[in-house]
């Protein structure tokens, strides 16, 4: 179980998270909802250990847990698709090309993020995530820009990941098709108002 | 090179790509050289004008004078120890310089050391540096310190800038995915680094240069470029002064040209290919 200790966060004069108690079960896909800039994100980056609370802990969970899809790509403009999986550590070459097939992106192997349209630079930054392995995957976002048929066909690598996803989403679709449980969220300062 | 899109393949064919790159540079070419064709035409008349080649040497006087001089060894053994201590100076600033940065960007401490003394080096005048150097070392290292200390504030700056314009959010995936610190610098780092770098070495080569020569003429090594601009200067030998001074200008267009090809190189290795970015 992962659990946010009375946790608190502000930037600034505003609170993203006050005093921010949940406990999230450490199996299957949990889906986190709610409107834009409730502090969903803030809550990850907490999760992830990139930002440090002001006050409570999150336990459950270490550095280098996560593998995450972030809100942004964030893949290196200077590394074709097929270098920003091998940085990773460990993953030879061959592995990460057969990564980039599952994602249909076998043959873009060799582009710059430059020259990928958002919706395949999206699916290099899921599978960079899915070969990094960790405890845990925490995807924000992690089909924007693709249209409904790639994502039905996306959804069992997420689905036979191996580890407990959170997601954070505002597709009903693939809260639908993919979530065990969902949270639902107001904010901020981000507060839980209900469970699916 | 980026594939045309299809609406522009009838027109735009890799061959009428390639000869319109070639009739652009043909021009660059040609327009440099009408410039140059212009100035040398307006130095002439300003010669003619004034009509005293001790004030003013006609283009022809400067050519003949620096063919003369090329044919004598002394001249090459002097601009290549000029060009040899310059260089070195440059490329210890330009390391110290990036080293400097990297403790300034990482430390806070040093940020408050090292920060305050570069911006003082800045400040002060080059002049009052040489003939202090000149109090604690050989004739012929002045201009070598005099480079480093012109080319350290230039290379500490931008690098120093260059590591804090680093994208975040590309660090931070490298944190979450543990790529390590060496990889972290390498893939990270250096390629968003090195624009601000290379900018900084070309700009710090030009002054250095400059403040090298200023050096030599003030301490008057044996063989320097420097030494012959002020004998040219003390005998009156205005068309040497202007020969020297071209050969001068000649080096640091050299060194600059190199260094902007290496650079550009090495980003082509790394940066370069951010197509469309």
């Amino acid at each position: 179980m992962i659990e946010f200790r009375n946790v608190s966060v502000s930037f600034g004069d505003k609170p993203v998270l006050s005093d921010f108690t949940l406990r999230l079960p450490e199996e299957g896909i949990t889906c986190l909802k709610g409107p834009s800039g409730c502090g969903k994100t803030t809550l990850l980056r907490v999760l992830v250990g990139l930002q440090e609370p002001d006050a409570g802990k999150v336990e459950g969970v270490a550095p280098g847990d996560c593998a995450v899809v972030f809100q942004e790509d964030r893949l290196l403009p200077w590394k074709t698709a097929l270098q920003n999986l091998t940085i990773l550590p460990g993953l030879e070459e061959k592995e990460a090309l057969e990564w980039l097939r599952r994602v249909e992106l076998g043959n873009e192997a060799g582009r710059y993020p430059a020259e990928l349209s958002g919706g395949m630079r999206r699916r290099v930054a899921l599978v960079r995530a899915l070969a990094y392995g960790g405890r845990l995957l925490v995807l924000d976002e992690p089909f924007l820009g693709m249209d409904e048929e790639l994502k039905k066909r996306l959804y069992p690598l997420i689905r036979n990941a191996g580890v407990p996803v959170i997601l954070v989403t505002h597709e009903e679709e693939d809260i639908r098709l993919l979530a065990d449980r969902v949270y639902h969220f107001s904010g901020p300062p981000l507060k839980q108002i209900g469970e699916d | 090179m980026p594939i045309p899109p299809p609406w522009a393949a009838p027109c735009l064919t890799m061959e009428s790509i390639t000869r319109s790159k070639k009739t652009y540079a043909l021009e660059a070419v040609l327009k440099r050289l009408a410039a140059a064709a212009f100035w040398v035409v307006l130095w002439q008349l300003c010669a003619y004008a004034v009509g005293q080649e001790l004030l003013v040497p006609t283009p022809l006087a400067v050519l003949r004078t620096l063919l003369a001089l090329g044919r004598e060894p002394a001249f090459w053994y002097a601009a290549l120890q000029s060009l040899y201590r310059i260089f070195r100076g440059f490329v210890l600033g330009a390391v110290l310089g990036i080293g400097l940065a990297g403790l300034t960007a990482f430390l806070s401490p040093a940020d408050y050391l090292i920060g305050p003394v570069i911006r003082m080096v800045r400040a002060t005048p080059v002049v009052s540096f040489i003939i202090l150097i000149l109090l604690w070392v050989r004739t012929d290292t002045v201009p070598v310190f005099i480079a480093v200390l012109m080319v350290i504030p230039v290379v500490w700056e931008n690098t120093v800038r260059g590591i804090r314009e680093t994208d975040g959010n590309l660090l931070e995936m490298a944190r979450v995915f543990r790529i390590g610190w060496f990889r972290t610098a390498r893939d990270v780092y250096l390629p968003s680094v090195l624009p601000y770098i290379a900018g900084g070495c070309i700009n710090a080569m030009g002054l250095a240069w400059k403040a090298g020569i200023a050096a030599e003429v003030l301490c008057l090594p044996k063989a320097a470029v420097g030494t012959q601009v002020y004998y040219s200067k003390i005998y009156l030998e205005t068309p040497s002064l202007f020969a020297w001074t071209i050969v001068v200008i000649v080096l640091s267009l050299l060194l600059e040209t190199l260094l902007t090809r290496l650079f550009g190189r090495m980003s082509r290795g790394r940066v370069g290919r951010r197509r469309g970015l």
